[in-house]
């Protein structure tokens, strides 16, 4: 059905402001949904909920004051609630032709290092996912996440170094371990 | 900064996903769109709901026809003016496929046409929707034809014929009104679906209240409830006739959400007792499915003969009865029924019974097929599917089985006179012990998380199994991937750990990583009806080796069970000709698969498993089936 709605020019001042805001932050919000999630479908999924309840609920309070604070966080907890719940669409009959090994009761250890590294950042603390997206996609200084994150540049530091430290085992289990 | 340190920063700047500029602003407008449209209804709506197209479903619809949308965005009018209440009647849409209809004419609506009230507008082809600026939202199926008009205290749209998905916005002071030729529907906020037809009109609703008034007579409809303006006429299916909205599946769900919901309430009131200890869903719709249902698009399961277990719901798509038997049953000795067990919360596509497991009954079991929505209060995935939907089969069907045992032609897996040529993996009895004191065991579960240093031992324990992986310092190295993955496809390296079947030329290849030989035997019974169909006849292939076959590794088992020996096995052998002409696509060649057809026949499967010290041939082996001793058509819902 070849149908897109779309709303036009409106005095609607939440609808502006809503306009607004989705003008300013929706690359942070899109590209942040993207490297937690790995897929344009889950990150447009994300960034289509996150404003959606944004709009539905009105402005939390304190929203205003470091919107974009608020914005980067939604984002990478949606995204992580959006990878963790993932919902596989699962074919069980009529085998097909396959070319390559395919997965059963182990993780493919073949599978690109991309997935693994989305799988492995779930795992981690949203605190720390938070700080590594800024760090790793958006190249923010430590000083610079602390500033944006309310904490300062030790927590910061000592967050990635965790944040590192346990990506590296994860990454490492998931190529060796048994479901 | 040591260098483990500066290898994880490399994986990260390297590897950690990231959009591209392009990928990201193509998104960007379909997306405000949808926001802003969906954001409208349920802001004036005042609920949290989400109510969006399925996954994978309205995205890539969306996304398939952008392209032509983007050069269709009219901004199409009714120029009713503002109204009290703050209703304003304006629609904003854009919208390829929608017409005036003038004189007995359909002239297509340009951009930047104003339409009059009381204009009558009528949907092409593909259907059409509209969007009322208080946030409602119209679905038009193809050739529906309204007009919007001015109400006492709100907006009409006046059906003049066909469907109409409507989701109504809350109306801050006022309603919206449905009209069409002998019902009168007035809402206030609310999903339902209303066809006027030669017949008359009909009103089924899926979330929400609405009030029907036929003539003098008034009634108000609850979710799943419908009304009829001609009671001869027949009960709308919700699911197939909501099939046509881009939102069916959305539309399905919220339906059962609802109904849930009103049980709940109905429980929580104590006006609904289990009879019984045995768990049964408490509400059910069964619908005989006129005509098949396509899946999504992109997904395998969602369309017909498909069926999703979620908490306290099961929804079966257009299924056979033979077919709902079989995933309602239990095992059945020596015939297999592969991933019984459905998990919660993903949609299986399970094609149809073939009469391997189910036999009997009337000819009508095999050609109608069934819309099933059942909701109870229960978040056992296995009961959902098993002994509860067996037991709504029983009584809505007046459904009777009975199990048969009989001797089938097998083939049997037996170790070769000469004995097993591959050797199992000497693992011994400290590995096991090291594996149950790390990750816990049925006697004394672990309940503590598995910290870094558990997690480094256990991967070196299983790296004892010997099945081959992608050395970690390959994983981000596209040439080393290649490399490795060709290496083990031509056996130069030990089989990748887990079980795998994948084609070399004019070759099947099974492999089998650090798993069991019943693996195997699994994987030789799905070939038989697969590249062995002809060879193997679709015979089940039968285990006679006596091998334990308790696995260790996936479920550690109590103390003292013997363990499956574990074998790492490449069983390559030369798969039937005839499987690659059944697997072209109509007017593709064989160099279309990809596959280097060039490369030498490997031995039969007889002979290749014979190299392994395995003997495979024909017997007979008891085998359970269903017979279906009794069914009626379903009892009314």
């Amino acid at each position: 059905m070849p149908t897109v709605t779309a709303f036009h020019v409106t005095n609607d001042p939440v609808a502006k402001e809503f306009e607004e805001l989705f003008a300013e932050h929706y690359p942070l919000v899109y590209r942040t949904a993207y490297s937690v999630t790995g897929s344009t479908a889950d990150a447009e999924d994300v960034v289509q909920t996150l404003f959606l309840r944004l709009f539905r609920r009105g402005l939390p309070s304190g929203f205003r004051e470091n919107p974009k604070a608020y914005l980067y966080r939604a984002a990478v907890n949606v995204s992580l609630n959006s990878i963790r719940s993932r919902r596989h669409h699962v074919f069980v009959a009529d085998q097909e032709q396959l070319d390559t090994p395919v997965e059963t009761d182990v993780p493919n250890p073949e599978s690109p290092i991309q997935g693994r590294l989305v799988e492995a950042i779930a795992q981690l603390n949203p605190r720390a996912v938070e700080m590594l997206i800024l760090r790793y996609e958006h190249h923010y200084s430590e000083a610079e996440i602390g500033k944006l994150l309310g904490a300062s540049r030790g927590v910061v530091a000592v967050t990635l170094f965790r944040a590192r430290a346990r990506l590296k085992k994860l990454l490492r289990a998931s190529s060796g371990e048994r479901s | 900064m040591k260098k483990d340190e500066n290898n994880i920063e490399e994986v990260l700047e390297r590897s950690l996903p990231s959009a591209s500029t392009e990928r990201m602003e193509s998104a960007r407008e379909r997306i405000f769109n949808y926001v802003q449209s969906d954001a409208a209804v349920d802001r004036n709506a005042g609920t949290d709901a989400d109510f969006k197209p399925a996954r994978g479903f309205g995205w890539q619809r969306l996304t398939a026809v952008a392209a032509v949308a983007a050069l269709l965005i009219v901004a199409i009018w009714i120029g009713l003016g503002s109204q009290a209440g703050g209703v304003d009647a304006r629609l904003g849409t854009a919208d390829g496929s929608l017409s005036r209809v003038s004189e007995g004419k359909a002239i297509p609506v340009r951009g930047g046409e104003r339409i009059e009230a009381q204009e009558i507008v009528r949907s092409g082809s593909e259907g059409s929707a509209v969007a009322l600026a208080d946030g409602s939202r119209a679905e038009m199926r193809e050739g529906a034809e309204l007009s919007l008009e001015h109400a006492e205290d709100g907006v009409r749209i006046h059906l003049r014929r066909g469907d109409l998905l409507v989701h109504a916005a809350k109306q801050i002071a006022g309603h919206l009104y449905v009209q069409t030729r002998d019902l009168k529907v007035s809402v206030v906020g609310t999903v339902f679906l209303v066809r006027a037809d030669d017949n008359g009109s009909r009103v089924a609703v899926i979330e929400g209240e609405v009030h029907v008034q036929q003539g003098t007579v008034e009634k108000s409809l609850r979710p799943g409830e419908q009304l009829a303006s001609n009671p001869k006429s027949e009960n709308l299916k919700f699911f197939e006739e909501t099939g046509w909205s881009r939102e069916a599946f959305a539309y399905l769900s919220k339906l059962h959400e609802s109904m849930a919901q009103s049980l709940a309430a109905r429980q929580s009131s104590g006006r609904t007792t289990s009879v019984s200890g045995k768990p049964k869903f408490e509400e059910a719709s069964i619908r005989l499915c006129e005509q098949d249902i396509q899946a999504p698009e992109g997904a395998r399961g969602g369309g017909s003969d498909s069926m999703r277990i979620s908490p306290g719901r099961v929804d079966a798509v257009c299924m056979t009865l033979p077919t709902l038997i079989r995933t309602a049953h239990r095992s059945l000795n020596n015939n297999p029924w592969f991933e019984a067990s459905l998990k919660m919360n993903s949609t299986y596509g399970l094609g149809t019974e073939d009469g391997t497991r189910v036999r009997g009954g009337p000819d009508w079991v095999r050609s109608e097929k069934y819309t099933i929505a059942a909701v109870a209060d229960s978040t056992d995935a296995a009961a959902l599917q098993g002994p509860m939907l067996l037991d709504l089969l029983e009584r809505r069907f007046k459904l009777k089985l009975r199990v048969e045992t009989e001797e089938t032609p097998v083939y049997t897996l037996t170790i070769a006179k000469g004995g097993l040529k591959i050797k199992p993996v000497e693992l011994g009895p400290e590995w096991h012990a090291r594996i149950r004191a790390i990750a816990g065991s049925p006697e004394a579960p672990r309940q503590a998380p598995l910290d870094p240093r558990d997690l480094e031992e256990l991967l070196k324990l299983y790296a004892l199994v010997g099945c081959s992986q992608l050395p970690e310092a390959d994983q981000d190295d596209k040439a080393a991937r290649s490399r490795f993955q060709e290496a083990v496809r031509r056996g130069e390296l030990p089989p990748v750990c887990g079980a795998g079947v994948y084609s070399l030329g004019p070759n099947t290849v099974l492999s089998v990583g650090g798993g069991k030989l019943n693996s195997l035997v699994g994987s030789l019974s799905r070939e038989a009806k697969r590249s062995l169909i002809d060879t193997l006849d679709g015979r089940l292939v039968v285990d006679k080796t006596g091998l334990p076959d308790t696995d260790c590794f996936t479920a550690i088992p109590p103390a003292g069970t013997p363990c499956a020996p574990v074998f790492n096995i490449r069983l390559e052998f030369a798969a039937d000709e005839s499987y690659f002409t059944r697997i072209l696509p109509p007017g593709a060649t064989l160099s279309d698969l990809g596959l280097d057809m060039r490369l030498p026949k490997a031995p039969n499967v007889f002979d290749a498993l014979e190299k392994l010290g395995l003997h495979l041939e024909k017997s007979k082996a008891p085998r359970e089936f269903i017979v279906i001793e009794h069914i009626e058509r379903p009892s009314d819902n």
